[in-house]
């Protein structure tokens, strides 16, 4: 081993150190740093139309993922000011063949998606949501002043009236079918503070059920184009932990 | 006994082998090696050829249509004409090796090899042949493929759009006439999220992109074409075996590219019918539903 | 050793202008150099650029690498001789002696030396470095692939690996050969003093050290998400991480570009006298036929980054449709670079692997000129071949026949090299020493790859195995397990004269079987996915290939062990193996025939070749490839 440590192998265990470290900071920064929301349970309940354990998740889009929220939680530890991003957490756990109901609370403005496919909601209880509108100024792409919704179930929404979707696929082999897309519609005010206050900042909360598939780590994206270059795929949309992340089924 | 240490930095004389060996001896010596050669030759070229027809059936996926199984005989009849070659390199350089084992001692060099130079008839022959090979290899390459560019006169059109990191596909509102008389409708558009084929209809995917390059692989169908976004890339194939498999994403197209892949299925005709007629209600998960009991 | 006559010399130039800053330059100071300029440039760039919306991080990122690559260089002294002629100043005879190291001992490895062995032996070193960082990064790929669903690596950072360990390994496999060995032997066999262009020589390798960096510099802006083939749009669509990336592209490019200039330069004029083209070692055909290729292939390459840097900071659309672009233009300037590219890997290695064969079957090289020819013909056809890459991408499918006859032809010249390989064996007396346990190796590896590759180029097959694991174990095959396994044996025979030791055999054979074993596991294995049908470059899979992956993942911890052996072997023989003679191998090319260690300049007599260097079992005037000191045409000099 004396015979190692010569210039050779210091060189060599330099260069190791090089891409050890580029690659540690790049595991440590493209990873959300955030741990996982675990799902509360309801009890057993028929809200997917037959008798399953309920659970249910809440969570945010933000349009400042370096902003911190009403309750003091930070959107994206270290996150970059001018993304938007899924917060507090990217990474959710709930059982497996659990009813799971989901609320997400919508901060951020919007547009038109690059499909209109994802304004229809696909693969949740009735292929339907729930959006129920708070302190929204901002007026809808038909002219709808404001763009609001009084929380009646519906199955797609303008495809130009997207803030964010929230898709989860399916799992090759496990759960080759699955899919779940949800539509988050647009929100905003005169005031353009979307921090994330609930009392003050307009949002929408968008409610929906799906029943979970079988165990494995199921991953989620956005597929509104929040990003910037081709397609508004670039920037945030290519950096993972922002609208990107996984769901455990466990 | 020759020299061959001399380890002299500027007058290496080494003596021939052949000055030593009496030419009778050497031509026998020539006959040896060259019988030795040929028996590992012939046991590599069976093996060569038997791994080719029984062992790329067992290692490929059962494929659903002419193009996919085209790509397995292609492969097994590719094997089948490389081996004879592929055996004769291995069988020269195992030979060699197991011959001249005894001979090595590891400090100095043997004695020299003959001084062959070249041999017109082993490379003329191996030019021939390698030459012969690589035309038939286009002859069947080019045959194939000229086969698979046959367009029917009526095919089922399907719209594939890849973007990251979800294919969709929309079936536009269509009546496609059957090479039978039979016909087949899709009264009313319908978009979906998992691609469901009726079993001997011919199909037309146009394959496009929203965003960046993809790779739309229906794998088991044995076509494969990118999605550019701006272009149209048409591909026909016609699905003639009931099955599920997927369609993957071929080409890196950034974070979830692994992510990127659906569930596909042949389906009887009368199936599909009856799903595509339940429009846009029918399209989430309702294709796992019909094909439960397929295959 | 050191005679009073050298020691005088050394004085006069080690302390002529001893106190000059330029005295003082090495790796160090190009570090600071680089440093230096580049957060110059950064602060400019974030103070004027940087409040663009769309281009600003990535106009920022580019000025901080030009800034980096400039100050390096500058540092490190790579122009200093330009910047005095610009100055009007001329080299000095003690200047030139102090660039090629004269009196400077170890230290002129970490400097800008025009000493083509110093240059080598660099060269050498990066290779390993380069190697070594590639192969752990193939580590982590193979870690993340033991499990089906793995979250070991966040996509993110999954994508930013597979294009870090792609190029590197890339650029790596370019200069493994063309670096070492066609600046440390070959000048020597040709019986050179050194190279045409000693200073082109030493900026290559310092210029290529410089682009480095920058490409480990992807990991921290985002990583980049495109594979090292970084096709656009998807390229165009990553962040500033690929402006990193195109400058390693352009600034290697200009390296490659300098080098192969200079091989063909000195092997054009440099010869000894009686080295005539047709008695030229094959290696020596090799490198100018690879170095010839890269000539051809390498600036398309900075043509195509220097696009995508434009539209990455400028706003340019070269590569994006929805503004008039094309991502088929990349696609098409990329393989045109890169199907030719395949060959300037792979035929400096064989060319290598190829005086090896004959060396150790002591036999004449088999059909000598026909393997020139094979060589020629790769190269001729190689630039003729390249839309066999994009047989599914849409673009021009009425050419799919033609790409595929110039594909098939390919494999005519490839035939040659192995009947040369397999004559020059033939009834040879075969010395099983370490570099033969490779070539062996080599020519299994070699004919999995070329065979794999027939199916490849069928367009009817390409369209089930294209973007498929089938298509990465194929090419490890031909470049791992062709290339590499050829540069490995070349490194053992040349070994001894590079370094002055003998290697350690015995550890060298343990490496051995680690790596013939765990490469045809992990590849083998790799088949089998794509076979299955799991695409490439993907972070997760369908649960059904699993146990394949497993068997991958430990085959290349098995490879990765007998790497790090031979790595071992080589530094331990390195430092204190037994002293080499000048010619272990009783081989005849030149090389063999100096001292070991190479001295200044190489020979100490005049060289005059007077046969080929494969004269082994002929007659003694035959068996003669070279006589040195006082010939009938060469002048009286001093005896030995
Ligand atoms: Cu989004
Ligand atoms: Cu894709």
């Amino acid at each position: 081993m004396r015979r190692l440590l010569g210039a050779g192998g210091a060189v060599l265990l330099g260069a190791a150190v090089i891409a050890l470290v580029g690659v540690g900071f790049s595991a440590q920064a493209y990873s959300s740093p955030r741990g996982v929301q675990k799902a509360t349970s309801l009890g057993t309940d028929m809200t997917c139309g037959k008798a399953l354990p309920h659970v249910t998740l809440s969570f945010a889009t933000y349009a400042d993922a370096s902003g911190t929220n009403d309750v003091g939680q930070q959107v994206h530890p270290g996150g970059n000011p001018s993304w938007p991003s899924y917060g507090p957490t990217n990474i959710f756990q709930a059982p497996a063949h659990a009813c799971v109901t989901m609320h997400i609370t919508q901060y951020d403005s919007g547009g038109s998606l690059n499909n209109p496919v994802f304004a229809k909601v696909q693969g949740t209880i009735g292929d339907t949501e729930s959006v129920v509108s708070s302190g929204n100024s901002v007026s809808g792409c038909d002219g709808t002043s404001p763009l609001t919704y009084d929380g009646t179930p519906i199955s797609a929404i303008q495809p130009c009236d997207a803030g964010h979707t929230f898709s989860l696929r399916g799992l090759p082999g496990i759960a080759p079918g699955f899919f779940v897309n949800v539509p988050l519609p647009l929100a905003g005010n005169a005031a353009g503070d979307n921090v994330g206050d609930l009392n003050s900042d307009a949002h929408q909360t968008v409610t929906f059920s799906f029943i979970a598939g079988p165990k494995g780590t199921y991953a989620w994206n956005c597929e509104y184009p929040c990003g910037l270059s081709v397609a508004g795929f670039g920037a945030v949309m290519g950096a993972y932990g922002y609208m990107s992340g996984y769901l455990h089924v466990v | 006994m020759s020299s061959n240490h001399n380890h002299g930095i500027h007058h290496a004389t080494y003596q021939s082998i052949d000055e030593e060996v009496a030419p009778g001896l050497h031509k026998q010596l020539h006959r040896q090696h060259v019988r030795g050669t040929l028996y590992v030759w012939a046991l590599l070229t069976v093996g060569g050829i038997l791994a080719g027809l029984y062992l790329t059936p067992i290692l490929m996926p059962h494929m659903n249509s002419p193009e996919g199984r085209a790509a397995i005989e292609t492969v097994k009849v590719f094997t089948v004409a490389a081996a004879p070659v592929a055996a004769l390199v291995c069988a020269v350089a195992i030979y060699s090796l197991i011959n001249s084992r005894h001979r090595s001692h590891l400090d100095s060099p043997p004695v020299d090899g003959p001084p062959l130079r070249g041999n017109a008839l082993a490379s003329g022959s191996w030019l021939v042949v390698s030459t012969l090979l690589v035309v038939f290899l286009l002859f069947w390459g080019l045959t194939e493929w000229a086969s698979q560019q046959v367009v029917h006169a009526d095919a089922l059109q399907v719209n594939v759009t890849g973007q990251q990191w979800l294919w969709t596909y929309s079936y536009p509102a269509q009546t496609v006439i059957l090479p039978g008389g039979k016909t087949l409708t899709v009264p009313k558009a319908v978009d979906a999220t998992t691609l469901d084929l009726p079993i001997n209809v011919p199909v037309q995917f146009n394959v496009t992109s929203k965003d960046v390059t993809h790779g739309f692989w229906p794998t088991q169908l044995g076509i494969q074409g990118d999605a550019n976004p701006g272009v149209n890339d048409v591909l026909r194939t016609t699905p003639d075996h009931l099955g599920k498999f997927q369609v993957r994403c071929s080409q890196i197209c950034g974070l979830y590219h692994a992510y990127m892949y659906t569930q596909a299925s042949v389906i009887p005709d009368s199936a599909f019918t009856a799903w595509i007629a339940q429009g846009d209600a029918g399209r989430v998960l309702t294709s796992a539903k019909i094909t439960g009991g397929v295959r | 050793m050191t005679t009073t006559q050298e020691r005088r010399l050394e004085d006069t130039v080690l302390g002529s202008a001893a106190g000059r800053f330029y005295r003082h330059q090495n790796f160090g100071t190009g570090l600071l150099g680089g440093v230096g300029l580049g957060f110059l440039l950064w602060l400019l760039g974030e103070y004027t650029v940087n409040n663009n919306p769309n281009y600003g991080t990535d106009m920022v990122v580019t000025l901080t690498m030009l800034g980096w690559v400039i100050g390096f260089n500058l540092g490190v002294g790579t122009f200093n001789a330009v910047l005095h002629w610009i100055l009007g100043h001329d080299q000095t005879k003690e200047d030139e002696l102090y660039a090629a190291g004269v009196g400077q001992g170890k230290s002129r490895y970490w400097k800008y030396c025009t000493d083509h062995k110093v240059v080598g032996t660099q060269y050498l070193i990066l290779v390993f470095v380069l190697f070594f960082i590639g192969g752990t990064l193939a580590m982590m790929i193979r870690t993340q692939l033991l499990t089906p669903n793995s979250s070991f690596l966040s996509p993110q950072t999954y994508n930013a690996i597979v294009s870090i360990h792609g190029m590197t390994m890339i650029i790596a496999t370019i200069i493994m050969v063309s670096g070492p060995f066609a600046n440390f032997i070959m000048p020597i066999m040709i019986g050179a003093k050194d190279m045409a262009f000693p200073r082109l020589n030493a900026m290559s390798i310092w210029v290529i050290v410089s682009a480095v960096p920058p490409l480990m510099a992807t990991f921290f802006v985002g990583g980049v998400n495109a594979g090292w083939t970084t096709y656009a749009p998807l390229s165009v669509q990553d962040g500033p991480a690929m402006v990193c990336f195109a400058f390693t592209i352009i600034t290697f490019v200009v390296s490659v570009t300098v080098a192969g200039i200079n091989t063909l330069i000195t092997v054009l004029t440099m010869r000894a006298p009686g080295m005539t083209f047709s008695r030229m070692p094959v290696f020596v055909w090799a490198s100018v036929i690879g170095g010839a290729l890269g000539l051809y292939a390498m600036p398309a390459f900075l043509l195509d980054m220097t696009m995508m840097v434009s539209d990455h900071a400028t706003g340019t659309s070269f590569f994006v449709s929805a503004q008039g672009g094309s991502g088929w233009l990349w696609e098409n300037v990329f393989w045109i670079m890169g199907h030719p590219e395949v060959y300037v890997i792979l035929i400096p290695p064989v060319g290598a692997l190829m005086e090896v064969f004959s060396t150790f079957s002591r036999k004449p090289m088999f059909a000598y000129k026909m393997i020139i020819g094979a060589m020629i013909g790769i190269a001729g056809l190689s630039i003729m071949v390249w839309a066999h890459h994009m047989f599914t991408t849409g673009w021009a499918p009425d050419l799919a026949g033609p790409f595929m006859l110039t594909t098939e032809l390919i494999s005519i010249p490839t035939g040659i090299i192995f009947l040369c390989a397999i004559g020059t064996m033939w009834r040879g007396s075969n010395w099983v020493r370490l570099p033969m346990y490779f070539g062996f190796l080599f020519i299994w590896n070699f004919i999995v790859g070329g065979v794999t590759g027939i199916y490849l180029s069928d367009v009817p097959a390409d369209d089930y195995f294209h973007g498929n694991m089938f298509v990465t174990a194929h090419f490890h095959y031909t470049l791992l397990g062709g290339a590499m396994i050829a540069a490995t044996a070349g490194l053992c025979y040349w070994f001894p004269k590079v370094t002055g030791r003998m290697l350690d055999e015995k550890t060298g054979r343990a490496a051995f079987w680690l790596i013939a074993i765990g490469f045809q596991v992990t590849y083998l294995a790799q088949f089998y996915e794509g076979f299955k049908g799991m695409p490439r470059r993907v972070a997760n899979y369908d649960p059904i290939f699993a146990p394949e992956n497993v068997v991958s993942s430990i085959g290349a911890y098995v490879l990765m062990a007998g790497w790090i052996v031979l790595l071992y072997a080589l530094v331990s023989s390195w430092r204190s193996g037994s002293i080499a003679p000048a010619n272990p191998w009783s081989a005849k090319s030149l090389e063999w025939q100096t001292l070991t260690p190479v001295p200044l300049e190489n020979f100490l007599e005049d060289v005059t070749v007077v046969n080929d260097a494969y004269g082994y079992g002929e007659r003694a005037e035959l068996q003669v490839h070279a006589v040195f000191g006082s010939t009938s045409d060469a002048h009286h000099g001093e005896g030995h």
